[in-house]
């Protein structure tokens, strides 16, 4: 057999070997497995998602519920100190550097708070589409059936070159035959 | 030359490495890692970060409105349609029941317990707390000339400082403790001295603050445990059971670190003697010694993240020098599906067993011969992205437990504040209790501004400091609340974020190595014209591709 002859005979071997299963892909397993973390890390952060939305909520009424309370206290304040100003009540002035003297106190000593500003919708990441991607290689066929063709292609090539080999050794034969004879 | 490297593959390992090109597949792996990479899980965190700050700010504001109005309140309460100085006393007393404390206390102090009334003379929190303040800073001081003079942290200074070993005289530094001992021995002489003497200083300033806290600690639990929530000495003993539990956390790691290093030790000894006959049962057991003291490590100080972190950064460790040894000439391939061995060291050995602590490892680790077993690096790669997500983690423990303390001690330096004011309050209306006809001078307050009498000068200086401390106790709660429920809030965004990380870490690996596996697969096509071309070369007519 010439190498040309081996070679093919190998490959026509190895890939028979990869058609019915025994080139396994060594990551097959993995694939599976991680197209599953993907799904879970997806449906995990989806409820994240939905969890935290509902816990900010509850919280953002219990704060709308407690400012407007402060609200109307204060606004019950500003009435009546309103009131001693239209009334000329001389103690008016008074209250006013009461006032100013706390909010001093608090500005100079406590820390101050930073303003407030709306939430923003959180946006999950797309797993989605490694999830997608990652499902359709773990169910995807592995390159066996492709294998399959090749072997059988393979296979007809190994065919020919033997015939051609078997056709010019007989050739050879003949010839050596005819030289023997004359 | 695809297909010369297909039957080498062949030849040496049966089918391993050699695998046929799909398009497809090679797309999907593709998609798979753009997709993951596109993902954004940072912005996602921030986001939730971002709306976490949004709440507590807008907690933080609440705060402020509602201590705005409790003081103008106050402030009203006396101004009726007639001024009611009465009020003022009235209002103080309320103050006083609600912080266990008496304000207006006078005659002879006894600070070891509680007066008769069960609260808490205001003179003796004051005075233990401006003691401790001032002693406190006096160890600040020492502890920065400590530093700078042995370039090392001085010695924790908490509950156990009574213990720490006082170095006087011209004594030698053995009875010191290990870390400083090391740095003072080869010492003599004025930098023996000079070290002796910021050292001295140190540990002298650190049990008087501890003396001082003992003191406070047995007025403010005299009362037991029936002290009213956010009252004085209730907070204190919060701070301190807070404080408490974070040192005795931090102590449990150390220990627990200290036995790891010693195991260590041992297991690194054993892999010195690999002719001793005992080698293999001596190496086993130090390496059982290792396993157990990182798992115990791993559960130490747990609140604290400390012990959690330090078994990560072992670990850490023991996978580089596995990832270090597998990368080196000696070492054996490591391919896909094909197990890996490098030469066996001490250190490999030390770090192999660390390793045997690791679920998702330990299996593939063993010793054979003077060779190393290793896991397969793409396990190793994705077991060392977990043990950095667990240290992020662990760190941001350690930030919270931290942050825990300091929102009560804030909660707790409020307090002490509102106390200052009250008794201020409480000796302005004193004096204007004692005016009388013959002490009538009339007076500009620095609040009031006008002209008016002692008494009226006093009751006005009494409302403004007690207007004033009604607005920092009622703020001071209001933030406690609020700084607790972030911290919470922001402790379980913490968790989210690990387990993220956690995610991304196994997940990244595999993808990587799904696009490389795909994309070195032999294409058919090139299989073909190397087939056509060996056929054109033996004379037979193959069309490629056919």
């Amino acid at each position: 057999m010439s190498r040309a002859t081996a070679l093919c005979a190998s490959l026509a071997a190895l890939l028979a070997a990869a058609a019915l299963g025994g080139c396994a892909n060594p990551l097959a397993d993995y694939e599976t497995l991680t197209a599953k973390t993907a799904t879970d890390l997806d449906s995990k952060t989806q409820q994240y998602i939905r969890d935290t939305n509902a816990l900010d909520a509850v919280r953002e009424n219990e704060q709308r519920t407690a400012e407007q309370r402060v609200l109307n206290e204060s606004a019950s304040v500003t009435m009546r100190l309103n009131a001693m100003g239209l009334t000329g009540d001389p103690r008016q002035p008074l209250v006013g550097k009461l006032q100013d003297s706390g909010a001093q106190y608090v500005a100079a000593r406590l820390q101050q708070p930073s303003a407030a500003v709306a939430l923003t919708s959180p946006k999950a990441p797309n797993v989605a589409d490694v999830v997608k991607a990652l499902d359709q290689l773990a169910r995807e066929p592995k390159a066996a059936d492709q294998a399959k063709e090749l072997a059988a292609y393979f296979k007809e090539v190994y065919g020919d070159l033997k015939k051609d080999q078997t056709a010019k050794a007989a050739e050879k034969k003949v010839s050596a035959a005819g030289a023997a004879t004359k | 030359m695809r297909v010369a490297v297909v039957c080498v593959c062949l030849a040496l390992g049966g089918c391993a490495g050699a695998h046929l090109y799909s398009a497809q597949r090679d797309g999907f792996a593709n998609t798979a890692k753009t997709a993951f990479a596109a993902a954004d899980f940072d912005g996602f965190m921030k986001t939730r970060r971002a709306n976490l700050d949004a709440l507590h700010a807008r907690d933080v504001q609440l705060a402020e409105a509602r201590a705005k109005v409790d003081r103008d309140r106050a402030i009203l309460a006396i101004f009726t349609s007639q001024t009611n100085w009465a009020q003022l006393d009235a209002g103080m007393n309320d103050a006083d029941a609600r912080l266990s404390v008496d304000t207006s206390a006078s005659g002879p102090q006894d600070c070891a317990r509680p007066a008769a009334s069960g609260k808490l003379d205001v003179r003796c929190v004051l005075g233990l707390e401006n003691q401790r303040g001032q002693h406190q800073a006096d160890l600040d001081a020492s502890a920065d000339g400590f530093r700078l003079e042995w370039r090392a942290e001085p010695p924790a200074c908490d509950g156990a400082a009574a213990a720490l070993p006082r170095w006087d005289g011209g004594a030698a530094p053995e009875a010191l403790p290990a870390r400083y001992r090391a740095i003072a021995k080869p010492l003599e002489g004025p930098f023996l001295a000079t070290k002796q003497l910021t050292y001295a200083d140190y540990v002298a300033k650190c049990q008087t603050v501890q003396a001082d806290i003992a003191r406070e600690t047995r007025l403010m639990t005299a009362g037991g445990a029936g002290w009213p929530t956010d009252s004085v000495p209730d907070l204190y003993n919060r701070v301190a059971a807070a404080r408490k539990t974070y040192t005795d956390q931090v102590a449990e790691a150390q220990r627990a670190e200290d036995a790891l290093q010693k195991a260590a030790e041992a297991l690194k000894a054993a892999s010195k003697t690999p002719d001793s006959p005992t080698y293999a049962a001596d190496v086993a057991a130090a390496t059982g010694g290792v396993k157990s003291a990182l798992d115990a490590l791993e559960s130490a100080g747990q609140a604290v993240g400390l012990g959690q972190s330090a078994a990560a950064k072992v670990r850490l460790a023991a996978i580089d020098s596995f990832l270090d040894a597998l990368s080196a000439p000696a070492a054996a391939p490591s391919t896909a599906g094909k197990d890996a061995s490098v030469p066996l060291t001490p250190e490999l050995a030390q770090a192999a067993g660390v390793l045997k602590s690791i679920p998702s490892l330990a299996d593939d680790v063993a010793t054979v011969s003077n060779t190393l077993h290793a896991p397969h690096l793409s396990a190793l790669e994705i077991e060392k992205a977990r043990q950095t997500a667990l240290v992020a983690q662990a760190n941001r423990t350690k930030s919270r437990a931290q942050q825990r303390v300091a929102i009560l001690q804030a909660a707790y330096d409020d307090r002490v504040a509102q106390l200052r004011l009250l008794r201020d309050a409480r000796l302005e209306r004193q004096k204007a209790l004692a005016g009388g006809p013959g002490n009538s001078q009339p007076r500009r307050t620095p609040t009031g501004g006008t002209w008016m009498s002692v008494e009226e000068a006093a009751n006005t200086e009494a409302l403004n400091a007690y207007q004033i401390s009604v607005y920092v106790g009622a703020r001071a709660l209001s933030l406690l609340r609020a700084n607790q429920l972030d911290l919470d809030e922001q402790a379980s965004a913490d968790t989210a974020q690990f387990a993220i990380d956690s995610y991304r870490s196994v997940l990244a690996t595999p993808i990587g190595q799904f696009v490389a596996y795909e994309g070195a697969g032999v294409k058919p096509a090139e299989l073909a014209q190397s087939l056509a071309n060996i056929a054109t070369a033996v004379g037979v007519n193959i069309v490629a591709g056919k």
